[in-house]
């Protein structure tokens, strides 16, 4: 992925710069703790950014759980809050909503039931094989991550703002699973098919095996550096009307396309943009360009299509589809007309020539 | 966008190929050599849907194809000439071989790569369809000159077999149209259905108009005549060989040069048959003895073994006349009667004649006898070798007619008469004659010209015709070892003794040499075509008041049949047509335009297209090369606004220019990512250009440093470009077209 990182030199200033800085300890923090998993890291600090969840489909011990204990422990928790960092659920086939939600249990004491909340109680949850686990547990966890609250015996329990999901499944061992559905796997922004690592990465795998289980020079990352971060970046990562018109055609081309059975739903259009703006953050930019949308498209509509049997891989077709409109957008940048800005300059008198992004 | 066709959608290219390969191949090579390309063909197909799934670099396939190629000409030039590999195989054997493996790898070497070129660029596409075009077009090029015998392995097939060979190649057209549409509405692209049909018809106008068809005139004749001499074959009167008539002759040319003076008829019999002249007759007539004879020279002088041209020039005065610049009167010193005789019948009367010549003659010829010659103009140079008008008396009477006229004339002195009679001292001949004189009824044996149609009478039944007989040698006598032997023989032979037998007994007589053409070819038509296969001698006798008079031998014993290929009559109506065209006349004077015409018409429409295109091309290269100079120096002129679009756009045309694109589809952070490792600077200037692009705010940068990461980049990005091709681009008028 080509990237202009532009260090922001006056991070105290510009509001980008604190979320900017804030991506980078993670980033940084995540490379260190697994090796070889540079994109994949990207993708998850930009879901984290973006307020999504992630599907990962790979092979036992590649590494997911590292990465997600990384995570969950690069995140601190906010003064009064006693919320945990990081918990993992193993779905099997006898596991129960509740086992994930948490159970009232009645206190004799003070005779009243008192909720216990379970692992879903985290900022950032591992969802281990989740399609191992029945549909009702399913749809449970599901509605948790859409919604982010759980409800218990009629009452609703609000989980964290930066509620995470990392759910993994196995490609390959199907036998005894109940693959999710596609409307369940829209909830999820990205599905990212995980590969072996590469032959380098590998040995330097084996190699920093020690020094890796000690933590990080890094600092750690508060929980409300990260919220705050979405909400400046929700704010301040420009998303050109262009970019919408791109992003509609595409998805048009793709439900006009023979080989697709079933299109994109329009919520992964809406989804979409903050996963371009937080790509655009993590690239050091200030505005969505076409390359965002090239580079996250297959990540976030890939799972979301059906497409017709022996028609091959679903990614492909969204290239294909993305190729027309994003060409479009690219030539626009060229036209006579200066385009409107929808928002005024942002801080120009402190970017004046020194070379950053913003 | 990305429809997958099935395979069948090839199976139109891959036939049509087949066809182009086989006639392409069927001239040049054996039967084993056209299987092998047409297999050719086929593994080019399935090899280059093979490569075109890869990602196989153009240059180097086609660099492999063409070494291939060269490497496969060498091995098996290397193979004939070897010993052991004769010895191994067998002749035949190594020849099949490498004939076959030349013409499996030709089509393989060529096609593939072009085919998987084509599937990257259209402009392959497009040579494509024109080197197929091309090939069908070159086959039958030569047809479009009214050689009906071309190409030759379709009409000798088919006139082998009697049939004409016109409406096969209308099939032929009408089959291969078909199969082209079809082969263009298999393409892919619309941009390309519709961009094709236009190649193909400029492939063709262009075919039509500039291949060089003089050549291929030559090329006919050469071929037909079987001979390879062309300079033997111009200087020679008669054009081409002895033809297929065979018993024609084409000689007459003895003295000066060394030549043979008589065909060998062997030699050409294998060869084809192909117009020499069409000969306009302006008033209908028949000629009594049913032959049109064109006479161009005659033999006269007995030089003491045979008859050669008259050397002193002061006899034979009607035949040593050269082609008119001006009108020229032949000098003739006996002329037929053109005024009614008292019986209410002519003698003969006067015609008018137009002679178009499509092969180079050192002389011209006229209808018989000839009277006056009168220049023409060449109504097709690229047709005809020159033309010219001629009138000639015209016999209205038949030689038994003039039976009662004696012969010779009062004028002649005793040496003419001596020229005229003079024979070898043989008594054989005078046996003969006497021998024929005896065929005659007792009241006709004192009659002069009697004599004459006796010894013809006797030649006709005596001889045989024949074309096997070898072809007398210059210097020897051509009759002596024909009539008293087995008296087979042609034309000459039969002629000279003719000629002998009439001077025997005393007839003043000569040999004439020129065409000889069946009165029934003409049908109803004024056009007489003559073919190289009607070059003719006979024997002529001087009647008193009349002239030289023909006196052909026919002989009733035939031992090879003189092949009777008529003459095409729609060729020879058509020749006729376009003989009879003036040039420079309006086009509403001669309605039936000749495909010259529309030929002519055409390049002038062309000629006044580029009169008026020049200008405009020319304002045109100007006003792109101001765009250029504009784009380029727009930053430095533009409002602030505007600059990082500006001069984003100037870089992005000095990079064009340097060959260095952005392709379809790739991202603006793509292309400079590309181009970085060269010139850094262009990373932040498209940053820069897509921040006030699609950015919240304008990236706020002077002038001056907007101009000098134009000028870093174009200079860093030049650094590693050759010369001439930064000239090329620098030049290049349309560089920045579709830069974007």
């Amino acid at each position: 992925m080509a990237s202009y990182p532009q260090t922001p030199q006056e991070q105290s200033v510009h509001p980008l710069s604190a979320p900017y800085e804030t991506a980078q300890i993670l980033r940084r923090r995540l490379r260190a703790a697994v090796k070889g998993r540079d994109e994949v890291i990207d993708l998850i600090v930009t879901a984290l950014f973006a307020d999504g969840h992630v599907l990962l489909e790979d092979y036992p011990g590649s590494g997911k759980t590292t990465l997600a204990k990384a995570l969950g422990e690069s995140v601190t928790d906010a003064e009064g809050q006693h919320i945990a960092p990081f918990r993992r659920v193993q779905f099997t086939p006898d596991l129960l909503p509740s086992d994930v939600s948490g159970v009232s249990v009645f206190d004799v004491s003070t005779s009243r039931f008192e909720f216990r909340p379970g692992p879903i109680f985290a900022h950032v949850l591992l969802a281990d094989e989740i399609n191992r686990t029945s549909p009702k547990v399913q749809s449970a966890m599901l509605e948790a991550m859409a919604e982010k609250q759980v409800t218990v015996d009629n009452h609703t329990y609000p989980l964290d703002a930066l509620f995470f999901v990392i759910a993994t499944q196995n490609p390959r061992d199907l036998a005894g699973t109940y693959p999710l559905p596609v409307a369940q796997l829209d909830r999820f922004l990205f599905k990212i098919n995980m590969d072996y690592i590469s032959r380098e990465a590998e040995i330097d795998v084996l190699a920093t095996r020690k020094v890796r289980r000690s933590q990080p020079a890094e600092r750690l990352v508060t929980r409300d550096e990260v919220v705050e971060a979405r909400q400046a970046m929700e704010d301040h990562v420009h998303v050109d009307p262009r970019v919408h018109t791109c992003l509609v055609d595409a998805a048009r081309n793709i439900r006009a396309h023979k080989k697709v059975l079933q299109g994109l739903s329009t919520r992964s259009l809406v989804l979409m943009i903050p996963a371009l703006q937080a790509v655009a953050l993590l690239n050091g930019r200030d505005f969505v360009s076409s390359q965002d949308i090239e580079y996250l498209a297959p990540f976030v509509f890939g799972h979301r299509l059906v497409v017709a049997p022996g028609a091959g891989d679903a990614k492909a077709v969204v290239q294909e589809c993305l190729k027309g409109p994003l060409e479009i957008l690219t030539r626009s940048t060229m036209a006579n007309v200066a385009p409107a800005h929808s928002t005024p300059p942002a801080l120009p008198q402190q970017s004046a020539g020194n070379g950053q992004a913003w | 966008m990305g429809k997958e066709r099935s395979i069948w959608w090839k199976v139109p290219g891959i036939l049509i190929w087949m066809a182009a390969a086989g006639l392409a191949a069927v001239n040049f090579t054996s039967s084993a050599g056209l299987a092998a390309a047409l297999t050719g063909v086929l593994a080019a197909f399935f090899l280059a849907d093979r490569l075109g799934a890869m990602p196989v670099r153009l240059p180097r396939l086609w660099l492999v194809a063409l070494g291939g190629l060269v490497a496969t000409v060498l091995a098996s030039s290397i193979a004939r000439g070897s010993e052991a590999a004769a010895r191994l195989f067998g002749s035949p054997g190594v020849y099949a071989i490498t004939e076959s493996a030349l013409w499996l790898v030709l089509p393989l070497a060529l096609l593939t790569p072009l085919l998987v070129s084509a599937t990257r660029y259209s402009t392959f596409l497009s040579i494509e369809a024109a080197l197929l075009v091309g090939i069908f077009a070159g086959v039958f090029a030569a047809h479009r000159e009214g050689s009906l015998h071309r190409p030759y392995f379709i009409t000798d097939w088919l006139l082998e077999r009697n049939y004409d060979p016109l409406p096969f190649f209308l099939a032929i057209g009408a089959a291969l149209g078909v199969m082209l549409v079809v082969w263009l509405l298999s393409r892919r692209s619309a941009k390309q259905t519709l961009l094709d049909p236009l190649i193909l018809m400029a492939m063709i106008v262009a075919l039509f108009l500039f291949l060089p068809d003089g050549k291929i005139r030559q090329l006919n004749a050469w071929a037909a005549s079987g001979s390879g001499d062309e300079k033997k074959k111009s200087e020679q009167q008669k054009g081409g060989g002895g033809g297929k008539g065979g018993q024609k002759e084409k000689g007459g040319k003895q003295e000066n040069s060394g030549q043979n003076q008589d065909p060998d008829p062997s030699n050409g019999s294998g060869g084809k048959s192909f117009p020499v002249a069409v000969v306009n007759l302006h008033d209908d007539y028949n000629p009594p003895y049913g032959t049109f004879y064109f006479r161009q020279d005659a033999l006269s002088t007995w030089n003491g073994k045979r008859l050669v041209r008259d050397a002193s020039q002061k006899l034979d005065t009607d035949i040593g006349v050269p082609f008119p610049a001006e009108m020229i009167e032949v000098p003739m010193r006996d002329r037929a009667d053109t005024e009614k005789q008292p019986n209410g019948k002519r003698l003969a009367h006067r015609m008018k004649t137009t002679v178009a010549l499509m092969t180079p003659h050192s002389k011209p010829f006229a209808l018989i006898d000839a009277a006056k010659y009168e220049p023409a103009p060449n109504p097709d140079p690229k047709r005809f070798e020159r033309a010219y008008k001629t009138e000639s008396i015209v016999l209205d009477t038949d030689f038994a007619d003039l039976l009662q006229r004696n012969v010779g004339s009062e004028k002649w002195t005793p040496e003419v008469w001596q020229h005229y009679t003079q024979v070898p001292s043989d008594p054989r001949y005078s046996k003969i004659a006497e021998e024929a004189r005896n065929l005659l009824p007792p009241h006709l044996r004192g009659t002069v010209l009697a004599q004459a149609l006796a010894i013809k009478f006797w030649l006709d039944k005596n001889t045989t015709y024949d074309l096997g007989v070898t072809r007398p040698d210059d210097d020897s006598d051509p009759v002596a070892g024909f009539l008293f032997g087995e008296r087979r023989g042609y034309c000459v032979h039969l002629a000279h003794s003719a000629a002998y037998l009439f001077r025997t007994v005393g007839l003043p007589s000569r040999v004439s040499v020129g065409y000889a053409v069946d009165a029934r070819q003409r049908g109803s038509g004024s056009a007489v075509l003559i073919r190289n296969g009607d070059a003719h001698a006979w024997p002529e006798i001087y009647v008193k008041g009349l002239g030289w008079v023909v006196l052909d031998i026919t002989p009733e014993k035939v031992a090879t049949p003189p092949q009777q290929d008529k003459a095409d009559p729609e060729l020879q109506r058509m020749l006729g047509e376009m003989a009879r065209q003036t040039p420079g006349l309006p086009k509403e004077e001669n309605p039936p335009a000749g495909d010259g015409d529309v030929r002519k018409a055409f390049l002038e429409t062309l000629q006044a297209l580029g009169k008026l295109a020049a200008p405009l091309l020319i304002i045109t290269l100007l006003a792109m090369y101001l765009m250029k100079l504009w784009r380029r120096l727009e930053p430095r002129f533009c409002e602030e606004d505007r600059l990082p679009v500006s001069a984003y756009r100037a870089t992005l045309d000095s990079l064009a220019d340097l060959g260095m694109r952005r392709g379809y589809g790739a991202s603006r952070e793509q292309f400079a990512e590309a181009v970085a490792f060269r010139a850094p600077e262009f990373a932040e200037l498209t940053q820069l250009h897509l921040k006030h692009a699609l950015g919240a705010g304008i990236a706020p940068r002077t002038r001056a440093a907007y101009l000098e990461l134009t000028r870093a980049t174009s200079r860093k990005a030049a650094a590693g470009v050759p010369w001439w091709r930064r000239l090329a681009g620098a030049l290049h008028p349309l560089s920045w077209w579709k830069v974007s």
